[in-house]
């Protein structure tokens, strides 16, 4: 479970908090999806699940981020690697490795995965992926958007019991965004994993998610199934909100 | 291991050899081993990004070495036939002697290389990665570089002067960029487990395959050459 407690985050540089107040509780095995206009907070409150606020990122933060059974803030970022797989916004930064395969195999062999396992989970993420072919490929003659999804395989190949994506499809056409926010829904089915997922394609989202969290100014605006959110902030799916919601009654 | 002694004996080579067709020949080598790793492309852009200093060094090398027969007078010498070999080889001899080196490092895994670096140089773990990412994203620094002066010269300027100016006002702001990225890098390998990786279970931990004896061996016939070159034709 992922539970975030009056959570406020100021970057070192800015003078307005990115995060005011949040309260949040994403169960054990649910597919979350968060949302909101540019500048609300979306990415902020990715890095603070995941640990980079603070261990990564100067500033002041009050509240508290507690992943399964660790504090964000107490435990290192190596013990929540353990529990947190992520992929940030900015996926070429983390991408080291030339060839695609020692990509998707860095973080199996950080964790100690045997050879054989190993090898299992990069054909499944690769496959689930649709990126098989790209295997042997230096990862400096791939598309961004190739490369997107070589970012997303080396996380599913580490099987994190948390996965954390920030804009996992922003550089991807419609149709293989859905797939792999399906991939990652199907995998998180099999696994029971968490999946957090902070995507701008809200219609895709609300496809698939079972949680829908809003972020509005730092703060949540609205959170609950999509059937519930698109009622409150119908304006992200395209439709007039409806004029209580409008008032906040 | 291997690599990267094989790269600094053909850095060695390189180094001594006195013509331009050593030079050339090396560099075709270099080239065709690149396309033999599908790393042509990467070794195409570090060449253009020594493109500019090599030119300047050749410029320089052409006016200040006067040799061979006379084709230009100059107040302090003369430009020779000699000069425009001595100019040539002067152009091409940061490519030979680099190449090997930058695509060595950047193809070995940066776990490999900070494996290696934390063995040798006794250096901690941490740094030494921190010096792997740091290699990793020198074509990252150089591509910011190009984007920075493509969209200066797309806003209409496009002056040697203007554009010299721009590059070293962009300079720090490109390694403040490429700085961050490279740090969110380290960050994103500590949450792949970098710290947790084993130590000594790296495939380069292993000693010397004959492969790699081989090649080394080449590289030690080919500073050999180098120096019987330089002594028979200096």
């Amino acid at each position: 479970m992922i539970y975030l407690k009056d959570l406020s985050f100021t970057y070192a540089a800015c003078d307005a908090p990115a995060l005011c107040g949040v309260d949040l509780i994403i169960p054990e095995g649910c597919f979350a999806g968060i949302t909101g206009a540019v500048g609300s907070g979306k990415t902020t409150l990715a890095r603070a699940v995941c640990g980079i606020i603070p261990h990564g990122c100067a500033g002041t933060l009050s509240g508290s981020v507690v992943v399964g059974s660790l504090d964000t803030a107490k435990a290192s970022l190596t013990e929540l690697s353990r529990l947190v797989g992520s992929v940030a916004q900015d996926f070429d930064a983390q991408i080291i490795c030339p060839i695609v395969e020692d990509e998707v195999r860095f973080g199996l062999e950080g964790f100690g995965i045997p050879e054989e396992e190993a090898s299992r989970r990069i054909d499944g993420a690769l496959d689930a992926l649709g990126i098989s072919e790209l295997r042997d490929r230096s990862i400096g003659s791939l598309s961004s958007g190739q490369r997107q999804k070589v970012a997303v395989a080396s996380l599913m190949a580490l099987q994190p019991p948390v996965l954390l994506l920030d804009e996992p499809t922003s550089q991807l056409d419609l149709a293989s965004a859905r797939s792999i926010l399906s991939a990652l829904k199907q995998d998180a089915v099999e696994r029971g994993a968490t999946v957090v997922v902070v995507e701008q394609k809200v219609e895709l989202l609300a496809e698939l998610a079972d949680k829908l969290i809003v972020m509005d100014g730092g703060r949540i605006r609205c959170e609950g199934k999509p059937g519930e959110v698109r009622e409150q902030a119908g304006e992200l799916f395209g439709v007039d909100a409806p004029q209580s919601a409008q008032d906040g009654t | 291991m291997a690599r990267l002694a094989c790269a600094l004996l053909i850095l060695v080579a390189c180094s001594c050899a006195p013509g331009a067709a050593f030079l050339a020949a090396v560099l075709i080598g270099e080239l065709v081993l690149a396309a033999h790793v599908r790393a042509l492309r990467l070794a195409g852009c570090f060449i253009a990004v020594l493109a500019a200093p090599s030119v300047v060094l050749a410029a320089i090398v052409l006016i200040i070495t006067p040799l061979g027969a006379p084709l230009a007078a100059l107040p302090w010498g003369y430009i020779g036939t000699g000069s425009i070999l001595a100019a040539l080889a002067a152009a091409l001899r940061p490519a030979a002697c680099l190449l090997p080196l930058f695509l060595s490092l950047y193809l070995t895994r940066p776990d490999d290389l900070a494996d290696a670096v934390c063995k040798t140089l006794r250096v901690p773990y941490r740094q030494a990665f921190a010096f792997a990412c740091a290699v990793r994203f020198i074509p990252d620094l150089a591509n910011r570089m190009s984007q920075k002066l493509e969209a200066h010269a797309m806003r209409g300027r496009s002056g040697i002067i203007a554009r010299a100016g721009f590059a070293l006002r962009s300079i720090p702001l490109a390694f403040r960029e490429t700085a961050r990225t490279m740090r969110e890098a380290m960050l994103a390998a500590e949450m792949r487990g970098s710290r947790l990786r084993p130590r000594g279970s790296s495939p380069d931990d292993s000693t010397i395959e004959p492969a790699d004896a081989a090649c080394m061996a080449a590289c030690a016939l080919l500073v050999a050459a180098a120096l019987v070159l330089r002594a028979l034709f200096a």
